[in-house]
């Protein structure tokens, strides 16, 4: 049996709007193990989206353990919780999320970009007039490599959503299906452990949003977890695993036993 | 992440916002060419007066009624008039044994009157000058001669004019030999004077120059003199003749404590010096006022910013949601605050060099002698003052963008 990457216990969330306390999670507790498929269900307003903002570390828990894959992040700074998200996370948004005038290789490599601190912060021998030349070589080679590195994992995550010949595109030239795979593959780029999905058909058509099912099954076959919001009861269907929520808490935990296999051509309803 | 991958950011959103990024800078640009203009022409005004005094000779000794503090401006300067300095004052520094290191010097009387050729009429300033004058000043004259020893003692009336004064009473025709009125009393003109250029406190080319005692008693009615200049036969010695025509006037007047001295002697490099003290303090007020639009340029730009945080709360999130640290937002808005404030400086130098060297020209095409001076402490300053501009007032939006909650931010509509 492979270890939880997840694991929560009596999770809650409370939200102090100017005095009112609304208490969106309240005492969730579940595991998630690796190579799951996890589609969590509800009405708005059930906590579902701000379940998975947690469990993403955008957001921190009010009360309660939130294990992953077996450390405690309640204690976590701010930069090490932007280290997770940068490194072991990706997400995939309703709205997409792409930056603008921005191109669709930009837009991929951008978590790339984020993945050590400011280059003038890290500790480094000092500079010598002796070891100067060296380390401007070291520095520029390093920069080439890093370059084409993450040119490497740009092309390979678009080609895993079927978007290479986009590649020069700026984002706002896309259809929503096209921009919601381009999402994809940037959640994909720094090949992370766990990629939440939150309504990612929500604003497409069938037939994109079949394709961008499709490509989530895919990479659940690759070993990546995938942690899924949605309302739909159809497009929750293609998880193995379905967690009901209501009004903050888990009201089942089931798995899916007649799972749908999205095929291209299919409509998804 | 690169150094350079905050830059390139920037850069990007900038260009995304071309209108908003120029009116943004439009309050940096005209702030530092302001303050590149004014230092500017506050150079060059200063320039202008300092060179006006060192033209008048850097070996002369003036002595002023009137006590006044070492480095301040003397008493006559507000309008003040002392009569306690006279003639005799004058005669005794000349003499060797008074004051040995004089050559020769001169007393002055100032006061302004009609003079009038024919139907050619207007109030003129006049000067009563010792006939020495042509060896304690640099006097050229164009034609005619200037007035002789036996003139200025004989209380003749004659006359010599200033360039200007000469052209307006005499268009085209020497002057030499006309008789002219002043203050109703007939003139005869013996000289006229080349062109001097102005300086800025009186223009010796709009003066009529009358023999000392004829300005003193028939023009003015007084007994007094408004001012001496003695010349000193070296440089070296002004410091020693300063001492000497002190103690001799002191003698003349009875003074035993210096503390009660009536006059004040100064050299021309103590003018220099009071000069260079009351020009710069001019120049950095005017510096300061124009740096206050570098402050409203600021906070201008801090306005933008923090409207760029709320524009741009989406992209702050999902920037965080993909890993972006509280430092990599921090930077990359500071460096765009940082960005929009250098270029804007820089634009401004170039503008504000730009307008100073018209200036110089517009000014030396009006008959002034025009120094076009950019330093380079004004351009570094400017620089540097931008930069800070960009750094104090773009910290706060800065730091207000990176503490956006990457959750909060992405639910923002």
């Amino acid at each position: 049996m492979p270890n939880p990457i997840i694991q929560v216990k009596n999770l809650s969330k409370t939200y102090d709007n100017e005095g009112v306390q609304t208490q969106a999670v309240c005492g969730v507790t579940f595991d998630v193990k690796k190579g799951e498929f996890i589609a969590i269900m509800g009405p708005s307003g059930s906590g579902k989206s701000t379940l998975m903002q947690i469990l993403g570390f955008l957001d921190r828990p009010t009360e309660g353990d939130y294990l992953f894959d077996g450390k405690d992040t309640f204690k976590f700074t701010d930069d090490q919780l932007a280290k997770i998200r940068n490194k072991k996370v990706g997400f995939i948004f309703q709205a997409f999320n792409l930056l603008p005038r921005t191109s669709v290789f930009e837009n991929i490599e951008l978590p790339l970009l984020y993945d050590s601190p400011p280059q003038f912060l890290e500790n480094e021998s000092e500079i010598t007039e002796g070891n100067l030349k060296q380390k401007l070589l070291n520095w520029w080679g390093g920069k080439k490599s890093e370059k084409e590195n993450n040119e490497k994992k740009v092309m390979s995550a678009l080609r895993s959503v079927s978007m290479e010949h986009r590649s020069n595109y700026l984002s706002n030239q896309l259809s929503g299906g096209e921009k919601q795979r381009v999402a994809i593959a940037r959640a994909l780029v720094n090949d992370p452990e766990v990629i939440f999905a939150d309504e990612p058909t929500g604003n497409l058509d069938s037939k994109s949003g079949i394709r961008v099912m499709k490509i989530l099954q895919q990479l659940n076959r690759d070993g990546h977890t995938i942690i899924l919001v949605t309302h739909e009861t159809f497009t929750a269907e293609h998880a193995k695993r379905v967690l009901q929520m209501k009004d903050g808490a888990l009201v089942s935990d089931e798995p899916v036993t007649n799972r749908r296999y999205a095929r291209d051509g299919e409509l998804l309803k | 992440m690169q150094v350079l991958d905050p830059v390139k950011i920037s850069y990007k959103n900038l260009t995304a916002a071309k209108f908003r990024s120029f009116l943004t800078m439009l309050g940096i640009i005209i702030g530092v060419a302001s303050v590149i203009i004014v230092m500017a022409i506050g150079a060059g005004a200063q320039a202008l007066i300092l060179n006006e005094v060192q033209s008048i000779g850097s070996n002369l000794v003036g002595v002023l009624p009137g006590a006044s503090e070492e480095k301040g401006p003397p008493a006559s300067v507000f309008g003040v008039v002392v009569t306690t300095l006279k003639y005799d004052d004058l005669q005794a520094i000349l003499k060797k044994k008074n004051v040995s290191n004089t050559v020769t010097g001169s007393g002055y009387v100032t006061g302004s009157a009609t003079v009038s050729y024919k139907e050619n009429s207007f109030s003129s300033s006049f000067q009563g000058v010792s006939s020495s004058l042509p060896n304690v000043e640099k006097v050229i004259l164009k034609s005619g001669r200037f007035f002789s020893k036996e003139e200025e003692t004989n209380l003749s009336r004659v006359a010599v004019l200033g360039y200007n004064r000469a052209n307006d009473l005499f268009p085209n025709i020497d002057p030499v030999g006309k008789s002219i009125t002043l203050k109703n009393l007939n003139f005869t003109v013996v000289g006229m004077m080349d062109k001097k250029g102005s300086s800025s406190f009186s223009n010796p080319d709009d003066l009529i120059f009358v023999p000392l005692f004829t300005g003193q008693k028939l023009l003015l009615g007084i007994d007094y003199l408004n001012f001496i200049r003695i010349k000193v036969d070296n440089e070296g010695n002004l410091n020693r003749a300063v001492i000497d025509i002190k103690s001799t006037i002191r003698e003349q007047h009875n003074i035993k404590d210096p503390a009660d001295d009536d006059f004040s002697v100064r050299n021309t490099a103590q003018a220099l010096s009071i000069l260079t003290n009351i020009t710069n303090v001019l120049k950095y007020f005017l510096v300061s006022i124009a740096a206050i639009s570098l402050v409203v340029g600021g906070v201008g730009i801090m306005n933008i910013m923090l409207i760029a945080v709320n524009q741009r709360i989406r992209e702050i999130g999902l920037r965080k949601a993909v890993g972006a640290r509280n430092i990599h937002i921090v930077y990359q808005f500071l460096i765009e605050s940082i960005a929009v404030t250098l270029s804007g400086g820089i634009l401004g130098i170039l503008i504000g060099i730009i307008i100073s060297y018209l200036a110089a020209i517009i000014i030396r095409s009006l008959g002034n002698t025009w120094e076009f001076i950019i330093t380079w402490q004004s351009v570094i300053l400017a620089t540097s003052v931008t930069i800070a501009i960009g750094i104090i007032f773009g910290m706060y939006p800065a730091r207000k963008a990176s503490r956006v909650s990457p959750m909060e931010s992405l639910r923002y509509e």
